[in-house]
């Protein structure tokens, strides 16, 4: 398996390896997980789970209630055991499917200092760009019927694909515009829901990023659906908002659509901008440019470079965890624009208000919810479950190989 | 200046005005034969240019119609030959043909105009271009100004068209006309290309390029671009750079519409020929220069040769005036200088006969005079002697008794008469027998003043009016080589001479001073003084203006002073007295 | 060795608390005795009838708090219902002027709707052969087949077909995946293969004329050139596509299945079909069914199975039928029935089935 990621992987995205408590279905709904019931007060803020009896860490070492308690620990929550159950105060309403997020993992550190973990693989190999799993032989749901999984990091598209070609790589992430040279190949192709948010961001301080009818008026000129249908290849949606429509289920109230004439008439003098997107994204960076030509309509120019210091940010943030409010929350932070994100109480309504503040100050402009695409060989089966997630991880568990085809 | 450098100077002059005459007009001329081949080789390099360009241009057409004859081409006609076609899959297809054709554009537009794909701006899908349904059919390259991301270029563009179902795929590449492109023609030596963008209504001197890019000294070329873009015509200029002049020709690019898009700027380095002009000058100049310094040198020679016989001439009349009478010249030419010397030589034979000649009848004169002096001298004495001795024999043969007294007056006027006689022939035979001078140091003044004690007697004595002496002589005068004895002899004469001329008295000046290393002594008196010819003649021995007297005074005085090398002179005028000035050198 | 998931989802019944707050929070929006403008728009998986309830409890809400309601009223309250992954989002928008209000309930989730009583799926041998098929049409006493190189006519001959005329097709090299569809229509038979269409009689003396054409086929689409999928527009590339109700279905090429919501204009995909789907009207359960084969590809035994569309995901049926080879094509062929053609991996033999599905008892 092949993962262009250049990110970090950290501990809490590898769901392969560490669980969580509860852990959310295709439907999103909660399905036990580590821990087997659940309840919780009436503030939501205090929950108490009843573990799943007889489990093992991946080192062997028994799965207690303390374990779990310092693991959950680590997140700010007052943890603690009472019985077979785990006791975790969390300050703060929260809703069951937060304790599905993937940074709420149980894992616990080996003799050997490496980390434990429940999952149905546990972490064979761990190198600079290159990890190996081995499947946890007493996984509680079933051993996984692969025995490995190979994940190298930090390849390129061209080199994933062929990779995928050659019958290196059975699983390959994909750009939006490799999917159809990997479809021609014989790769089959798994997407996710749209888990990642690709805005614009202003850096704050510039004189640019203070002038509102600038900012207004460069959001109104994108034409979005252009980039959408041409450069990712209809592989996405248009966004008006911060959340995604399958998340939130009220993107559609906010607007997408371009305002050529509007954006000119708030436009005063020929104001001059500098873009920088991700020197490694070339997607991002064709996308820049086609920014610019959009902007430059409603006279605005726009320069763009490959990374550097700019007055605006063509950004990339995963929306995690697959619930509103935290999702929204952990957005604004990534995108430096907390303090203006104020939720008046709990409810989509408020979440809805919040957002639409946050959208109307212009400071975050949401361009496009992508989702996670991947290639998979032909030789590569799943039994019950995807082994793409709908939020974009993968679910190795149910993978296995048709040794029968070349 | 001499003769031989007057001559030498005109040589010279002649020879360097024709030196420098010649070299210009050998320079102009060959100047003006290189300016000409120069022209006829700047023209042959802009056709040659120009075929260049056009090539260029055919080599465009031919790789935009390989582009449209692809198969891939094809086949993207048809698909966007459907009704609502989908441009989503082809949107980096121009990118990778400018890269696969090695062209700076290629854009993909659709019937209606709408950019499929465009290498050069790869964001612009989607955007119309209203320009290519201009035209129907497409067949040479032409110039566009072509709009970039950041920058307008100036391209060279070829469009074909791909008819498909119906409808036309357009195919357009083209180069940039930017200093890659000028760096990319083939150009002789000597020879170099510049690109003027024309996109503002003035002048910019960014907007001018050559292969190096931004170039320099646009300022200069600023004029030759105004008159382009003023009457769109080609124009040529050349223009001074530090390092040699360069001959510009500019060439007005015009696109499709006629709209002026650009100048080119062909320029073909002129300093090939100015170098040669220099080269020409200088190897001139040093042919000027050696020919002046050969000129000279023959000028001398020749010189020498025409002005020796010459300088010869006038050595041998200086030596002659010098007194060399065996002086000769030597002359063995026949012309006129030859002439000249042999007349010298026999004019100088003819002076000597002359002068011997001269000198003889002078000797023969002087005896003649001593003759005539002796005569006269011995005369007056001896006329008495005859008178006496008569007187004897008459009074011996007439009072026989009377004789004794008679003898014995006679015998006193006898013995004194011959004793004048004697006297007369001693100052003859002093005078024959002047010996050389015996040069010993010696004070003048004092032999002045001793002399002057000497006749201070005589010159108070009764018998003549008084005359008083004076005195002047020259602390300053120094010791001067001279005979004393000799000296004073002379001085002596001078003063008698002086005495006798001023018979009723008057005044004796001794003078003496120094004056350029020599001793100038004046005797003055106030006598009578002599005439003109009185002085010529008074040198001459036996000369006298005295009724007595040998008249060898002077002659004696002239001796003197002519053993001492010096110079004796007479100045006056009747009743005004005379001077004699005496010069002796000093040593 | 694959299952599939079932996604079921659906509402047995609107809560009628989340639409009584809904109606709470619009009249609270409004002001007192306001003429409305009332809209109300399903942009989530409620069927129909759902939505129609939602409306009529919305509207009986507003009439009993003092509100009228009229199509020309200056204040319009545009109700939509969403949904997220987790649940419904209902949000009603309140406009009067330039003034805009927003209001949101969050129903609860529902609970899962029962199984669908099962239909019955029948399939049927029509011919065996080892030359390729690509489609088959079989009448009463009359089976056309299409081949590669030519059409086929076949007549009954006591339980049998027994081969009568060939008609040759024009020389070609055809691509990989070669697709071809027959249709008739009274006496007249069309045959559609890449870049290539074919008419002609079928009852009196067969003769086919064929000439060059991208024209869609019968799928709605012409087949891309050189390729095996259909292009058309506002929709990806596909290779089989069927109608039903207010959806259209197209198997895309990154094995997801697209629907595409005709009254909303909603889309969406979701995995578990095959590249082969058919739609059959059987007039029992929700009317139109869609037959789908299995995903796979051509090294696994293939089944077909029928489902209904509930809300944006299918719910199945029926059984699958199980084949001993890959779905190398299937067709709508008739009102209730499809024409599946497969080939036997071990045999290497081409089959064509007829495959119908029957009412549940």
């Amino acid at each position: 398996m092949e993962v262009r990621a250049a990110r970090a992987l950290e501990v809490g995205e590898w769901p392969m390896v560490f669980e969580t408590l509860v852990r959310l279905d295709e439907s999103g709904r909660v399905q036990p997980a580590l821990a087997i019931s659940w309840r919780h007060d009436a503030s939501g803020q205090r929950w108490q789970f009843r573990l799943r009896p007889n489990m093992k860490f991946h080192d062997g070492s028994p799965l207690a209630g303390e374990a779990v308690a310092a693991a959950l620990g680590a997140n700010g929550w007052t943890c603690g055991t009472a019985g077979p159950e785990v006791v975790v105060q969390t300050g703060a309403p929260v809703a069951v499917a937060e304790f599905a997020d993937a940074r709420r993992a149980v894992f616990v550190r080996g003799s050997d200092g490496s980390l434990q973990g429940t999952g149905p693989f546990r972490l064979a190999q761990w190198e600079s760009r290159r990890a190996t799993l081995a499947a946890n032989e007493d996984y509680w749901a079933g051993r996984p019927f692969l025995d490995a999984v190979a994940i190298e990091m930090g390849r390129t598209a061209q080199q994933q694909l062929l990779n995928l070609e050659l019958g290196k790589a059975d699983l390959i992430e994909l750009g939006p515009n490799d999917v159809r040279r990997a479809v021609q190949s014989g790769a089959r192709i798994w997407t996710s829901a749209p888990v990642t948010l690709m805005a614009l961001r202003f850096e704050r301080g510039r004189p640019a990023a203070e002038d509102a009818k600038l900012r207004e008026a460069l959001a109104l000129s994108i034409d979005r659906a252009a980039i959408l249908n041409v450069l990712l290849q209809r592989r996405g949606e248009a966004a008006g908002g911060l959340l995604p429509q399958w998340l939130s289920g009220y993107a559609m109230l906010f607007s997408a659509a371009r305002d050529a004439a509007r954006a000119r008439q708030l436009v005063t003098g020929a104001p001059l901008l500098s873009l920088a997107s991700d020197p490694a994204d070339a997607l991002a960076r064709t996308i820049a440019d086609r920014i610019a030509v959009n902007t430059r309509e409603a006279g605005i120019r726009l320069l763009t470079q490959a990374g550097g210091n700019a007055d605006l940010y063509l950004v990339r943030a995963r929306i995690a965890p697959p619930v509103a409010g935290p999702a929204l929350a952990r957005l604004a932070a990534s995108l430096e624009v907390s303090d203006l994100f104020h939720v008046s109480g709990p409810g989509l309504e408020s979440l809805y208000a919040g957002e639409r503040a946050l959208v109307e100050e212009f400071r975050v402009i949401p361009l496009f919810h992508l989702p996670e695409i991947y290639g998979a060989s032909p030789r590569l089966k799943t039994w019950a479950t995807p082994g793409l997630a709908r939020t974009g991880e993968w679910r190795l568990d149910d993978l296995w190989l048709d040794s029968e085809l070349p | 200046m001499t003769f031989r450098t007057r001559m030498l100077v005109s040589f010279a002059l002649a020879v360097v005005v024709t030196a420098a005459l010649v070299t210009w007009v050998v320079s102009v001329m060959t100047r003006r034969t290189f300016e000409q081949a120069d022209d006829r080789r700047t023209a042959t390099l802009v056709a040659q240019f120009r075929r260049e360009f056009e090539r260029r241009q055919e080599d465009l057409v031919r790789r935009v119609e390989a582009i449209a004859a692809m198969q891939s081409t094809l086949d993207m006609a048809v698909e966007l030959s459907r009704p609502e076609p989908d441009y989503a899959p082809y949107v980096n297809e121009a990118g990778a043909l400018a890269a696969a054709h090695a062209l700076d554009l290629v854009e993909l537009l659709a019937q209606d105009g709408t950019i499929v794909s465009s290498a050069q701006w790869p964001a612009r899908f989607g955007y119309k271009a209203e320009w290519v349904k201009e035209q129907a059919d497409w067949k040479d390259a032409f110039l566009k100004s072509e709009e970039l991301p950041n920058e307008t270029v100036l391209a060279m563009v070829a469009v074909r068209a791909v008819s498909a179902g119906g409808s036309n795929l357009y195919v357009a590449g083209g180069y940039r006309l930017d200093r890659g492109f000028l760096g990319s023609l083939v150009l002789p030596a000597g020879m170099r290309v510049l690109l003027y963008h024309n996109c503002e209504p003035r002048f910019s001197a960014q907007a001018l390029t050559d292969a190096a890019g931004p170039a320099r000294g646009a300022e200069r070329l600023a004029p030759l671009i105004e008159q382009v873009r003023e009457e769109r015509r080609e124009a040529t200029r050349t223009i001074e750079w530090p390092d040699g002049p360069e001959t510009f020709q500019a060439i007005p690019l015009e696109g499709r519409q006629n709209e002026l898009l650009g100048v080119l700027l062909v320029g073909s380095s002129r300093r090939e020929l100015a170098a040669l002009a220099a080269r020409i000058h200088w190897a001139g100049g040093l042919a000027a220069g050696f020919g002046i310094l050969l000129g000279i040198g023959l000028s001398y020679w020749a010189a020498r040769r025409l002005t020796g016989p010459v300088a010869q001439l006038a050595r041998g009349a200086r030596e002659v005036a010098a007194g060399n009478w065996n002086a000769r010249v030597s002359v063995a030419s026949r012309d006129e200088i030859g002439e000249l010397a042999r007349a010298f030589n026999s004019m100088i034979q003819d002076l000597i006969s002359q002068r011997d000649r001269l000198l003889q009848a002078e000797r023969v004169a002087a005896w003649r005079e001593l003759a005539r002096r002796l005569a006269h001298e011995l005369k007056n004495p001896l006329f008495p002697l005859q008178i006496t001795i008569e007187t004897l024999q008459r009074a011996k043969e007439q009072a026989p008794g009377e004789f004794d007294e008679i003898f014995r007056e006679s015998a006193a006027t006898l013995l004194a008469e011959l004793a004048n006689l004697k006297t007369i022939i001693g100052r003859f035979s002093d005078f024959a027998k002047m010996p050389a001078p015996q040069l010993e140091p010696v004070d003048l003044n004092e032999i002045v003043r001793g002399a002057v004690r000497l006749f201070d007697a005589q010159l108070r004595a009764g018998s003549h009016a008084p005359i008083a002496p004076e005195l002047d002589c020259d602390p300053g005068l120094g010791m001067i080589r001279a005979d004393p004895e000799q000296v004073t002899r002379a001085l002596h004469n001078l003063i008698l001479n002086a005495i006798d001329a001023m018979p009723a008295g008057g005044t004796l000046r001794i003078r003496t001073r120094r004056a350029e290393d020599r001793a100038h002594l004046e005797v003055s008196d106030t006598g009578q003084g002599l005439t003109k010819e009185e002085c010529e003649r008074l040198f001459t021995p036996y000369y006298t203006t005295k009724r007595h007297g040998t008249g060898l005074g002077l002659a004696i005085v002239q001796s003197v002073v002519a053993d001492h090398h010096g110079k004796i002179s007479v100045e006056s005028e009747p009743g005004r007295g005379a001077t004699f000035r005496i010069e002796l050198p000093e040593g | 060795m694959l299952r599939l998931i079932l996604v079921l989802l659906g509402l047995a019944a609107a809560p009628e608390d989340s639409v009584r707050e809904l109606a709470r929070k619009i009249a609270a929006a409004l002001a007192p005795r306001e003429a409305v403008a009332l809209s109300v728009r399903n942009a989530s998986s409620l069927a129909p009838a759902e939505v129609a309830g939602v409306r009529r409890e919305v509207e009986n809400q507003l009439r009993a708090g003092n509100f009228t309601l009229a199509a020309d009223a200056p204040t319009t309250v545009a109700v939509t219902l969403s949904e997220n992954w987790q649940g419904g989002v209902w949000i009603a928008e309140i406009r009067h002027g330039d003034k805009r209000d927003t209001v949101m309930v969050a129903p609860a989730r529902p609970r899962e709707r029962a199984a669908a009583t099962p239909m019955g799926i029948d399939r049927q041998l029509i011919l065996e052969q080892p030359e390729p098929i690509l489609d088959a049409v079989a009448l009463e006493d009359l089976l056309i087949v299409l081949e590669p190189d030519e059409v086929v006519f076949y007549g009954r001959k006591d339980a049998r077909w027994e081969r009568r005329q060939a008609i040759a097709l024009p020389q070609r090299v055809w691509p990989r995946d070669l697709r071809g569809r027959l249709t008739i229509e009274g006496d007249s038979l069309q045959a559609f293969l890449p870049g290539l269409a074919c008419k002609g009689k079928v009852q009196s003396e067969p003769a086919l004329e064929c000439g060059e054409s991208d024209a869609p086929w019968p799928a709605g689409a012409p087949l891309a050139k050189g390729r095996n999928y259909f292009e058309a527009e506002k929709l990806p590339p596909f290779y089989s596509a069927a109608r039903v109700g207010e959806y259209s279905l197209a198997a895309g090429m990154d094995g997801r299945t697209q629907w595409f919501d005709n009254a909303t204009a909603a889309t969406g995909s979701f995995a578990g079909w095959g590249s082969d789907i058919a739609a059959v009207e059987t007039g029992c359960g929700g009317g139109r069914q869609v037959l789908a084969t299995r995903p796979g590809d051509s090294t696994d035994t293939d089944a077909v199975q029928a489902f209904e569309m509930t809300g944006r995901r299918p719910t199945a049926v029926s059984p699958a039928v199980e084949f001993s080879g890959p779905v190398t094509a299937m067709w709508p062929a008739g009102p209730a029935s499809a024409v599946a053609i497969t080939r036997d991996l071990k045999t290497g033999q081409y089959a064509a089935f007829r495959i119908s599905l029957t009412c549940s008892r």
